[in-house]
């Protein structure tokens, strides 16, 4: 367990990366307070963490415990009540477009088919039909929904919902992709397969991702690193590299013997977040 | 996966094929027969043939109206002020309801208004729309028009604030700005509550222009009910009323043939159900 910081890993996929420009996602000393009624609740205390560019680093921690709230923060969705959030080096301050954000419900426009889409960034930049219809049509093709194309959210499955959100962030090329719980809402099988997909996706790609998840074998199956939070109010409990080497097969990783040891080490401090959180409960 | 998602589709087309095609409509024909057959029968024999006539006078009334052709002066005089009220207030009840329902200043500025003009009758300003327009079509076409508004208002006002707003703010995150928001987002998604409350108001037109026609005019379906009525004419009182039932089917079919056309892309859940 190591304070927030670079990873040693920089040269693992044939990149040194250094200089000041290495963070993607800098916080420091990130607050946030809501007052949703007569009360105060505060979601996320004295955050600080460091993300490196094309690293993939999974948040984890109990629910309610403002994991969200940080995606929000780096989307601008919503504004710190302290601290500073920067990208790229400088501070977010309105909506956040050089983000990808994909949520936990796959949010595909129902009254656009699956082609429109994935063309709907393009279409925001202006640019030309053709050049759209081109590289959407590219994209659901590597996912395997070609023949979709002019189907309606609603006639496609849940796996393949959420691969059109996950290709209509990719179309934009944001630096960063902000992942919400993404396959929450799947079936155990889809949602190894749409791992399996993930991992493929951001080889080939290398994008910066920040994924929030409640489940620690998906954080360390995917992750470079892992962050783990407390209990409301959200702070950073340990951050913790995963060494295992890439690529990896989400079918098979759980059975090697590192991935058991990584597991214990990180359920030990994970654990007891959520035993506190039932004990303040009872 | 591809698989299964297919049968999936599959499985949609299946549920959204009519089941009921053959038995169902022999039975509703039976049922409206049957309704007919007593009715005949009970005129004459349960109520004096004066008071109530019998489907067959109703149908020969009927044929002489549009044979001679004296009804089309009322139908032309209603659908006139139907029409033109129908198009006026969803016209500007739509526009209004985008606008309350994208402010919130604005929403809560007027809506002790709104919320008092919405509880009163408004065909109890019939009277008062005769008064200032006097007896011709203006006096119809503003009660059509208010009863009109109301419907669409209300719709549209409903449809801006139920828009999820994870859709507005994924939408600011991929670039969109003001003008395609509003194209591809919010009147798409406004656009079922559009349709149910284009759908709903039409029966209130119609209503809203016989209630004006009983309380004052010279020409018109209403009109021509009301005076048959006066005249214990029950025969032409109910020819008239079975205009007015054609009337409101023919646009209750193109509604729903409008819809079906605008909205194709949600699930066909009978969801639509309203007075």
């Amino acid at each position: 367990m190591r304070q927030p910081s670079a990873s040693r890993n920089e040269t693992r996929r044939g990149r040194a990366i250094d200089d000041a420009m290495s963070s993607a996602i800098r916080l420091r000393g990130v607050s946030k307070i809501y007052t949703p009624g007569e009360t105060q609740v505060r979601a996320i205390e004295n955050v600080s963490l460091e993300i490196r560019g094309d690293s993939f680093v999974s948040l984890i921690g109990p629910s309610g415990c403002g994991k969200s709230t940080i995606l929000k923060l780096l989307a601008g969705l919503t504004r710190a009540s302290a601290g500073v959030i920067e990208f790229w080096g400088k501070p977010v301050l309105g909506i956040n477009k050089q983000v990808g954000y994909v949520t936990q419900d796959h949010n595909l426009y129902p009254w656009l088919t699956l082609q429109e889409n994935v063309e709907f960034p393009l279409l925001a930049r202006g640019i030309a039909r053709e050049e759209r219809q081109h590289q959407a049509g590219d994209l659901i093709r590597m996912v395997g929904l070609a023949g979709f194309e002019n189907a309606y959210p609603y006639e496609l499955s849940g796996g393949m919902q959420k691969r059109g959100s996950i290709i209509r962030t990719l179309i934009y090329d944001p630096g960063v992709i902000l992942m919400d719980e993404p396959f929450g809402p799947l079936d155990a099988q889809t949602r190894l397969v749409m791992q399996q997909e993930l991992l493929d996706l951001w080889a080939r790609k290398r994008k910066t991702i920040l994924f929030v998840t409640h489940d620690l074998a998906e954080a360390i199956t995917l992750s470079d690193q892992v962050v783990v939070m407390t209990r409301r109010p959200g702070q950073i409990k340990g951050i913790f590299d995963i060494p295992l080497a890439r690529p990896r097969d989400v079918f098979t990783i759980h059975e090697s013997p590192e991935f058991h040891e990584i597991y214990r080490s990180i359920w030990h401090s994970f654990r007891d977040e959520i035993r506190s959180q039932v004990g303040g409960r009872l | 996966m591809k698989a299964e998602s297919a049968t999936m589709i599959a499985d949609v087309v299946e549920r959204l094929r009519p089941k009921d095609s053959y038995s169902i409509w022999i039975w509703r024909f039976l049922v409206g027969a049957a309704l007919l057959l007593f009715w005949q029968w009970a005129a004459g024999t349960l109520i004096r043939e004066a008071y109530l006539a019998k489907p067959t006078s109703v149908m020969w009334r009927l044929y002489e109206l549009f044979a001679t052709g004296t009804i089309w002066v009322h139908i032309r005089v209603t659908l006139t002020e139907v029409v033109i009220g129908y198009l006026m207030g969803s016209f500007l009840g739509l526009a209004v309801g985008f606008l309350l329902g994208s402010s919130r200043f604005l929403a809560v500025v007027f809506e002790p208004y709104v919320m008092a003009f919405y509880g009163i009758p408004r065909i109890a300003l019939a009277p008062i729309f005769i008064i200032v327009l006097g007896i011709g079509i203006w006096s119809k076409v503003a009660v059509v028009f208010i009863q009109v508004f109301f419907m669409l208002f209300i719709n549209a006002y409903a449809g801006v604030r139920e828009i999820n707003q994870e859709y507005l703010q994924l939408a600011r995150i991929m670039g969109a700005k003001g003008g395609l928001i509003l194209r591809k987002i919010i009147i798409p998604s406004t656009m079922p509550f559009i349709m149910l409350g284009l759908r709903s108001a039409v029966p209130y037109a119609v209503v809203g222009a016989v209630v004006g026609e009983f309380i004052a005019a010279s020409k018109g379906l209403g009109y021509f009910i009301n005076y048959a009525g006066s005249t214990f004419d029950s025969a032409g009182a109910f020819a008239g009323i079975f205009i007015l039932l054609g009337f409101i089917m023919a646009a209750n079919g193109l509604m729903q043939w409008l819809e079906r056309t605008v909205i194709k892309w949600r699930r066909s859940e009978g969801m639509i159900v309203q007075g």
